[in-house]
């Protein structure tokens, strides 16, 4: 079963998407901010993380970079971007930030599946 | 007396004969007077006292010149007026004979108290002196004796008389070279109105004359103007003579002086002067050399008076000195006039103003300059201009800027500068070198106040970061309930279904839809705001236009299947293009939606096809085709105007936000194509997006409207790699920005304080003080936190490639596709060979394949050294490039190739591996506003992140248009 940590302070959104995803057969992990959501990914033990972008505190990018910097040359957990900015360059900021892939919220729920089994296709 | 009247006779006759010869012989006056007495002492005549007195004309008084036989009376003895004998001839003009002195009433007892006889002297009708004769005996003087002494009283008066005129004449003609020499002393006189009065009354004194008049010539108007006027009976100044008019303008015009007799009865007479009481009239032009530059004229009120050749003579004396000095004041005049006007010009400018000597000394400052920086002239004179006014951050570049001017020219800048009270203000400086007769003697500084619009730009751009962030907040506000809604309510749908409540469903459905389409107004409303305020940003890439297209049909496919639609999409030979990925594919989303919900068990065709534009760019045409409801020539008017569909019940049946289109077409626009329709009722619709295949750079097209209105901007490069400054310094350059390099961070700290740059340029990983540590540092000065910085991680193979001249990179693994693309961007009139140096053997094999079978000839080398070899052999139209090779790397390499005239406009491809190190995802800090990361930029992202940054904060290349 892949398990998938999900990084949202929103707590409808965490509870909407994880109740869906676990729906669907995923394991889920939830992270209410970014520090959390980067100390559990060091951790380890997930397959794939959603990362939302406009945290409090410490923001989705720099969680993201944390989380790549934490990682150094290990193994490389896939990240996807959600963000409610619709705005032209966030998918390349995504992309710098360390991201693999972006998605914007509300999220489709059959694309952001189709971009999670992508992922973890290539993980594997 | 008693002698013989013959011998007397004889006697006489010799004694007059030897006063006339002695009066003749005297040289003046006073010998005259003592001739006289001497020639009359004769024993033979027999008189005991002789003298001669003059009259004094301002006494009265009778003053003894010459005596004999009265040793006590001194000459220059008085005999007062009113007393004395001797004063009766003074009354009438006659000779008095008194035989008895003693009878007399009048009579002063004296030694001689016989007879006496006083004779007058007389010039022109007037007595002028007495001589007097007395002898101790009453009645001595007989007939012959007073005849004896009238003759005698003639010749004296006669002789007297003209020694007087002679030396009147004298002391004319004396007074005349004074008044000559005083004419020319006037030359110093300079105030122009003042000199002409005195220029006119000293002629009218010289010539002798009751009036005068002095006129200028006024070359423009062809005309005299009276300037000065001297008691010719009314004041004619101001009055303006023709050429040919009057007396003046006759001899302006013959160029010589003339004389007028009668000057009411000449016929140049001027019809100004009738009333006034003139007779002889002179007049004379005023010339330098040939040049006409005035007039003069004098009068005699007395009809008597008449002028001869001796008056043109000093006329002429006169007039050239006179012209010469009206020249000169009227040129001094003109001279100071025209200072005046410059020196009103720079002390009522508002602008601030200062001279500067060529040590940049204060000569002198005009008030706007007092006024700015709060100093009064005499604080600054003398003062160097540069320690006055700069701070110690900004001093040396005043310097630099004030010593520019000097050796180079004129030169613009915008920087602070401190004013007395030590408050720093925003001024524009331009200066100026001021040259006098080619001879550099200084420069001029001139400082306008922009503090004002500092405030202003800044307050704009905080309004217009407000906006931004508002627009932002919006979007997230809005989308975060949105997203429950909608989430929540395909949740529900999804649980109702697998709860088998289906009856439920409908209503799920409509809340999701209703959701949905509220998302979708949100976010067209968000497009096509940003796109009215100018804020879409535009982030070009080249991307396959098949695999594209292949995206776009993907993701419409549920719509397209629920009209019972089939979607054909046509994409032979659509090789890549260069746009904004994201915005293609929402223009195609939008179009293909359309075409879905207007159309039933129809077709929608999207086709692609390659063109070239009447102007030679290459374009790309995408055609959304369907068989739909079509459209009217009148729906199709406002089809592409905003919150517009064609009817507006048509929303209702169809949906939709009536947006689509509208951004649609503004996107096209924007990466510099367009959006047509073609449309028939009940037959479908073609709509045509047309794209540049190579999008041009946003910058170059979009700050046309505003290049200008900013200033250059300097950059701050901080790498101490010298490939990747010169890297980022060319980029720079070329986009009219200036450029700093430092090769560390303690350096980039040091000019960055010194001289806050506009932009800075900051290498992460560096020896010493790396780019986290100096961009704390940045951070942390109040001067320099608002100064935005780029982070940039280590200079990756590419970047140094395009340093050392590659026209284009490719990354491996390579992308077949994509090599075929670049290789025909640089392929030259069909010449096609290539080649290829690279040391991995199996990369060398599998592009030797690719490119033979694309028709390429192929040389190989292993390393740069045999790819010297190669070129020297035969020159190739294309090289492709590794950089990491033994022997000779790739950067020596294309160092080398770029020596050689013949080879340097060979294109060079270089090939970079794709992976990226960890340094280059490092963590970012926020204060950091542009991420650039080396792996993945490329010299136009760069050129573009700092013309992004450069817009923001109003700063604009020189060069921008």
């Amino acid at each position: 079963m892949p398990k998938i940590l999900l990084v949202e302070d929103n707590e409808m959104n965490r509870d909407m998407l994880s109740r869906r995803l676990k729906r669907k057969g995923f394991d889920v992990a939830l992270a209410v901010d970014g520090p959390e959501g980067v100390a559990m990914a060091a951790a380890g033990g997930y397959d794939l993380i959603l990362m939302d972008m406009s945290l409090p505190e410490l923001d989705g990018w720099e969680a993201t970079r944390r989380v790549r910097q934490a990682e150094a040359g290990g193994k490389r957990v896939p990240i996807i971007a959600l963000t409610a900015h619709a705005m032209s360059g966030d998918r390349e900021k995504a992309m710098a930030a360390g991201c693999d892939d972006y998605d914007t919220k509300p999220v489709e729920l059959d694309v952001l599946l189709g971009k999670i089994a992508t992922l973890l296709g290539k993980a594997e | 007396m008693t002698r013989s009247p013959n011998d007397h006779d004889a006697r006489r006759q010799v004694a007059l004969l030897r006063l006339s010869a002695e009066i003749a012989a005297a040289p003046d006056e006073a010998e005259i007077c003592r001739a006289v007495v001497n020639g009359l002492r004769d024993p033979a005549l027999g008189y005991d006292f002789l003298g001669v007195f003059l009259v004094d004309d301002a006494t009265g008084d009778r003053v003894l010149q010459a005596s004999v036989g009265w040793p006590d009376a001194p000459t220059g003895y008085r005999a007062h007026a009113g007393h004395g004998l001797s004063e009766r001839p003074l009354h009438d003009g006659a000779l008095h004979y008194t035989p008895d002195v003693t009878r007399e009433a009048g009579y002063l007892p004296s030694l001689n108290s016989g007879s006496e006889v006083d004779v007058p002297l007389l010039s022109g009708g007037q007595v002028f002196g007495v001589l007097v004769v007395e002898s101790t005996e009453p009645d001595a003087f007989d007939d012959s004796d007073l005849e004896i002494l009238t003759a005698a009283a003639t010749q004296a008066s006669i002789a007297i008389g003209r020694a007087r005129s002679l030396v009147a004449e004298r002391r004319r003609g004396d007074e005349q070279q004074a008044l000559l020499d005083t004419l020319a002393d006037l030359s110093g006189e300079l105030e122009l109105s003042k000199l002409l009065q005195a220029v006119l009354r000293r002629a009218t004194t010289l010539l002798g004359v009751s009036g005068g008049e002095l006129a200028i010539y006024d070359e423009a108007r062809k005309e005299l103007e009276i300037v000065a006027s001297l008691h010719i009976g009314v004041d004619s100044s101001g009055t303006r003579l023709a050429l040919g008019e009057g007396a003046m303008g006759h001899v302006a015009v013959t160029h010589e002086p003339i004389c007028i007799p009668e000057y009411q009865a000449w016929l140049g007479r001027s019809g100004k002067y009738a009333d006034v009481d003139v007779h002889s009239v002179m007049a004379a032009p005023l010339l330098i050399g040939q040049r006409l530059v005035g007039a003069f004229a004098c009068v005699h009120d007395d009809p008597a008076r008449k002028f001869g050749p001796d008056d043109l003579r000093l006329l002429n004396l006169f007039a050239p000195q006179a012209a010469v000095a009206i020249e000169n004041a009227r040129l001094y005049t003109a001279a100071q006039r025209q200072k005046q006007y410059f020196e009103d010009l720079v002390l009522n400018n508002p602008v601030a103003i200062v001279t500067l000597d060529n040590e940049h000394n204060i000569v002198s400052c005009n008030p706007a300059f007092e006024q700015l920086y709060g100093y009064a002239q005499h604080e600054v004179t003398g003062r160097n201009l540069d320690e006055l006014i700069s701070t110690a951050t900004t001093r040396s570049e005043a310097v630099a800027i004030t010593q520019h001017v000097l050796d180079e020219g004129a030169m613009r800048s915008i920087g602070q500068r401190r004013r007395k009270d030590g408050t720093l203000v925003e001024v524009e400086v331009l200066g100026v070198p001021v040259l006098v007769e080619g001879k550099l003697v200084g420069l001029m500084g001139l400082y306008h106040d922009i503090s004002e619009l500092t405030r202003a730009r800044r307050s704009a751009e905080e309004a217009s970061s407000a906006k931004s962030q508002f627009l932002a907040n919006m979007s997230h506000e809005l989308r975060t309930p949105l997203n429950a809604i909608i989430g929540y309510s395909e949740m529900l749908a999804e649980e109702v279904a697998e709860l088998g409540h289906q009856e439920l469903a409908p209503d799920l459905e409509k809340i999701r839809s209703a959701g949905r389409h509220l998302l979708a107004l949100i976010n067209d409303i968000l497009d096509l705001s940003k796109i009215e305020a100018g804020r879409t940003d535009l982030y070009l890439e080249v991307f396959d236009v098949a695999a594209m297209l292949f995206d776009v049909s993907t993701t419409i496919r549920p719509l397209v299947d629920k009209n019972a639609n089939r979607l054909v999409v046509r994409a032979d030979a659509s090789g890549s293009m260069r746009a904004d990925l994201t915005k293609v594919r929402q223009m195609l989303l939008n179009l293909l939606s359309n075409a879905c919900k207007f159309t039933s068990r129809g077709t929608i065709t999207l086709a692609v096809e390659r063109v070239a534009s009447p102007s030679g760019v290459d374009e790309v045409l995408f055609r959304v085709t369907d068989s739909g409801i079509g459209m009217t020539p009148e729906q199709m008017g406002r089809l592409f105007e905003a919150f517009s569909q064609a009817e507006t019940s048509t929303s209702k049946k169809y949906g939709g936000t009536g947006l689509g289109l509208a951004i649609t077409r503004r996107f096209a626009q924007l990466m510099g194509g367009d959006v047509t329709v073609t449309s028939e009722p009940q037959q479908g619709s073609t709509f045509t997006v047309r794209l540049p295949a190579d999008t041009p750079e946003p910058g170059v097209r979009a700050t046309g409207a505003d290049a200008g209105a900013g200033r250059s901007g300097t950059v701050l490069v901080i790498d101490d790699n010298a490939h990747a400054r010169e890297l980022i310094r060319r980029v720079l350059t070329d986009e009219g920005f200036g450029v700093v390099e430092a090769v560390d961070g303690a350096a980039g700290l040091a000019l960055a304080r010194r001289d806050p740059p506009d932009a800075i340029t900051l290498d992460v990983l560096m020896p010493g003080m790396d780019g986290w540590a100096v961009l704390a540092a940045l951070k942390a000065d109040e001067a320099l936190a608002d100064v935005p910085v780029i982070m940039l991680s280590m200079v990756d193979e590419r970047n140094l490639g395009f340093a050392l001249g590659a026209t284009a990179y490719l990354t491996k693994p390579l992308d077949r596709d994509r090599l075929r693309a670049v290789l025909a961007r640089y392929q030259r009139h069909g010449v096609r060979d290539v080649l290829v140096i690279e040391d991995d053997a199996t990369v060398r094999d599998l592009l030797r394949r690719q490119l033979e079978s694309d028709g390429w000839r192929v040389d190989e080398a292993e390393n740069g050294r045999e790819g010297l070899d190669a070129v020297r052999r035969r020159l190739p139209s294309l090289i492709l490039l590794d950089l990491m090779m033994p022997v000779m790397d790739g950067c020596q390499f294309a160092a080398e190739l770029r020596r050689h005239e013949a080879w340097r406009d060979i294109p060079v491809v270089v090939i970079t591996a794709k992976d990226l190190t960890p340094d280059e995802r490092r963590a970012l800090n926020g204060d950091v506003q542009g991420v650039l990361n080396k792996g993945v930029f490329t010299a136009d992202e760069l050129r573009r992140s700092i013309r992004d940054l450069m817009k923001d904060t109003g700063v604009e290349p020189e060069g921008a248009r």
